[in-house]
């Protein structure tokens, strides 16, 4: 597209120009047609016309390439902050399960550490052989000395595909996960003496932000019906207030954002042209 | 001669602008115009239907428990392993997929029971006015997705494997974080199925399928919003429904029937898909339950299911006892860009919604409708 471009056009003009002024030198004829500019707009009487005709394109083009290439760079951006992330599942060694009903056959079950040796077993897993042995060490670990306790440290020594990325990242996961033990050791406990109908345990989605659970994926911070909605009694419906899930089946909508997207890549485009002028 | 070549050539430079001043201008119109208006091939259509459900009929008649993961007379398996939906969201394309996978083996004569491809529901199905997410791995709809497989059938899992395990970009690596985002390249894995050049006879709602297609339904059903009789008949009757939760504090569930108490005991906020399978009554506790399939890995909960208590409103000192508000409808099912009729998208923020059951189970229950094999 560089040939387009409006410097680009100014030199080949000139280039035409020099061209013939050296044939002028072969043909005596073309001797006075040829000698500067003036001629050569002379024989071609509207060249001022195609000139701008050819700028303009050189523009409109020049700017759409760049527009495209800014799209492009565009869409990558969008997507960055929208993933959600979790970590793949991790084993469940059979010792875990063995030494969970060693214990609660023991009848341990108000005991604290029956509860958070028991809430091991829940640590799920995907049989993958590598990381057996570092559950099992953790247990034998924390069979030896209860009272040392379970950290976070030794969490992620079980997961060692964990990417932990600062320091701040690393706080934070460890906050949360350190909520979520404790809450699941309380509510063991009151599943144990029967005041809750369920159990809880540890798995891969322990220290996880509320956005990365695998869910449905909805970015709240991108979104702008986000906000939450003033209860309004009057207006309150149940199924009503969803919209008919009318929709298309034209592959290309798929690769295609909305109407109200593409009026607003549009108009970025018209800025874009307007700066590259 | 030379001179000759070189006012040709500028003269044909001059008509080679002319065209492409003229292509231009056609483009930026076709352009202009799609910008304001629907696409010109789209195509409208929405398999939207209902079906005879008893509202008004006594629970009485129903079995005491339904159980679609295993057929209780020839013991065939009527669904399959649990699967990970990984870092995408794609809740969504799971339950529709199980949904299909579980409805495909009722309703066939040797309850063939197939794998098939959430890949092509993740790649595939467009999500224009963000219903509940942006699509893909940001969220839709199990509507959505039904109404894409009525018209293009889906595929077995081994033609369009699972590749969004750690995201539309599938690039791997990461533990999260805010900051992790801005490292991934965004690779978008695109929608590779061809079309059949032709279309099928048998079915009249079909305009072209898939090639390799192996099932295909006529649409879905939407039962009535928190209507306990209507889910209970339904899930009896017909087979395994989709049902949009809220799956806030389901993170650490491991075993029993799931009764958040306390301050989680509302919760309310819909932002999960799953499958319910099927209902029942815990032996030792005495406690009903629906049973209910995540898409979060056989390791989660009881090998990749959850139970989640059963309330009959009848039972409840008010009907809506167990009912709350979701005041952030956008992540679940309400859409927040929409057409005004006259072809131009606009805004909208859904409002508030009652949601009712636990986890809000009986909020918003979709059923395959016309499940059929391809072939």
């Amino acid at each position: 597209m560089l040939w387009t471009h409006p410097f680009f056009v100014h030199w080949l003009v000139n280039n035409c120009r020099c061209e013939h002024l050296a044939l002028k030198n072969q043909n005596p004829k073309l001797r006075t047609t040829f000698t500067t500019t003036h001629n050569l707009r002379q024989y071609f009487p509207r060249m001022s016309v195609h000139l701008a005709m050819i700028k303009l394109i050189g523009l409109l083009l020049t700017a759409s390439t760049g527009c495209w290439l800014w799209k492009s760079n565009a869409n990558d951006d969008n997507h960055l902050s929208d993933v959600n992330i979790s970590s793949p599942p991790l084993p469940r060694p059979d010792a875990e399960k063995q030494y969970l009903s060693l214990l609660l056959r023991s009848g341990n079950h108000h005991d604290q550490s029956s509860a958070v040796a028991s809430s091991f077993a829940a640590v799920s897993t995907n049989h993958n052989d590598r990381l057996l042995p570092l559950w099992e060490d953790l247990l034998e670990t924390y069979q030896q000395d209860p009272s040392r306790g379970f950290t976070y440290d030794d969490y992620l020594r079980a997961i060692p595909d964990k990417l932990i990325l600062s320091e701040r990242d690393y706080q934070m996961r460890k906050a949360i996960w350190e909520e979520n033990w404790d809450t699941i050791q309380q509510h063991n406990l009151a599943a144990a003496a029967n005041e809750s109908l369920y159990r809880m345990g540890l798995n891969e989605f322990m220290d996880l932000y509320e956005h990365e659970l695998p869910q449905r994926g909805y970015d709240k911070a991108q979104s702008k019906a986000w906000n939450l909605n003033p209860i309004d009694t009057s207006t309150v419906t149940t199924s009503d207030a969803v919209k008919p899930q009318k929709e298309t089946t034209d592959d290309n909508m798929l690769h295609s954002s909305s109407n109200l997207d593409k009026r607003r890549e549009v108009s970025s485009c018209i800025l874009l042209s307007v700066f590259t002028i | 001669m030379h001179t000759t070549f070189s006012i040709h050539y500028l003269i044909d430079y001059r008509y080679a602008c002319v065209c492409l001043l003229a292509c231009l201008f056609i483009f930026s119109a076709v352009e202009w115009h799609c910008s304001n208006q629907k696409h010109p091939f789209t195509k409208k259509l929405d398999y939207w239907t209902t079906i005879d459900v008893q509202l008004e009929a006594t629970l009485d008649n129903l079995p005491k428990m339904v159980d679609w993961r295993v057929d209780a007379t020839t013991g065939k398996p009527l669904a399959t392993p649990v699967k990970v939906q990984g870092r995408c969201g794609s809740c969504w394309a799971f339950a529709t997929a199980a949904a299909m996978e579980s409805h495909v083996a009722i309703a066939s004569p040797n309850q063939t029971l197939l794998e098939l491809s959430e890949q092509e529901l993740v790649s595939c199905v467009p999500n224009p006015n963000h219903c509940g997410g942006a699509g893909g791995c940001h969220g839709s709809t199990a509507e959505l997705a039904l109404n894409f497989i009525a018209h293009r059938g889906i595929v077995d899992e081994w033609h369009f494997g699972y590749q969004s395990f750690n995201g539309d970009d599938n690039s791997g690596g990461g533990g999260g974080g805010p900051d992790d985002h801005r490292r991934r390249q965004h690779h978008r894995i695109k929608c590779s199925l061809k079309l059949k050049p032709f279309e099928t006879e048998n079915d009249q709602h079909v305009s072209k399928y898939y090639q390799d297609v192996v099932a295909a339904a006529h649409g879905y059903v939407k039962l009535p919003a928190n209507n306990y009789t209507a889910l209970m008949h339904t899930v009896a009757t017909f087979g395994p429904v989709i049902v949009n939760v809220a799956a806030q504090g389901w993170r650490s569930y491991e075993s029993g029937v799931y009764a958040p108490t306390g301050h989680s005991s509302k919760q309310t906020d819909i932002d999960h898909v799953v499958l319910l399978m099927g209902y029942g009554t815990d032996d030792v506790t005495g406690e009903d339950y629906w049973l209910v399939r995540n898409s979060w890995g056989t390791q989660w909960g009881e090998e990749g299911y959850i139970r989640l208590k059963r309330t009959d409103p009848i039972s409840l000192p008010r009907p809506d006892a167990d009912c709350g508000m979701d005041v952030t409808p956008a992540n679940g099912i309400a859409c927040t860009e929409g057409d005004d009729g006259n072809g131009h998208q606009h805004h909208i923020t859904p409002p508030a919604v009652k949601v009712c059951g636990t986890s809000g189970i009986l909020f918003d229950p979709v059923l395959p409708y016309g499940v059929h094999l391809v072939k």
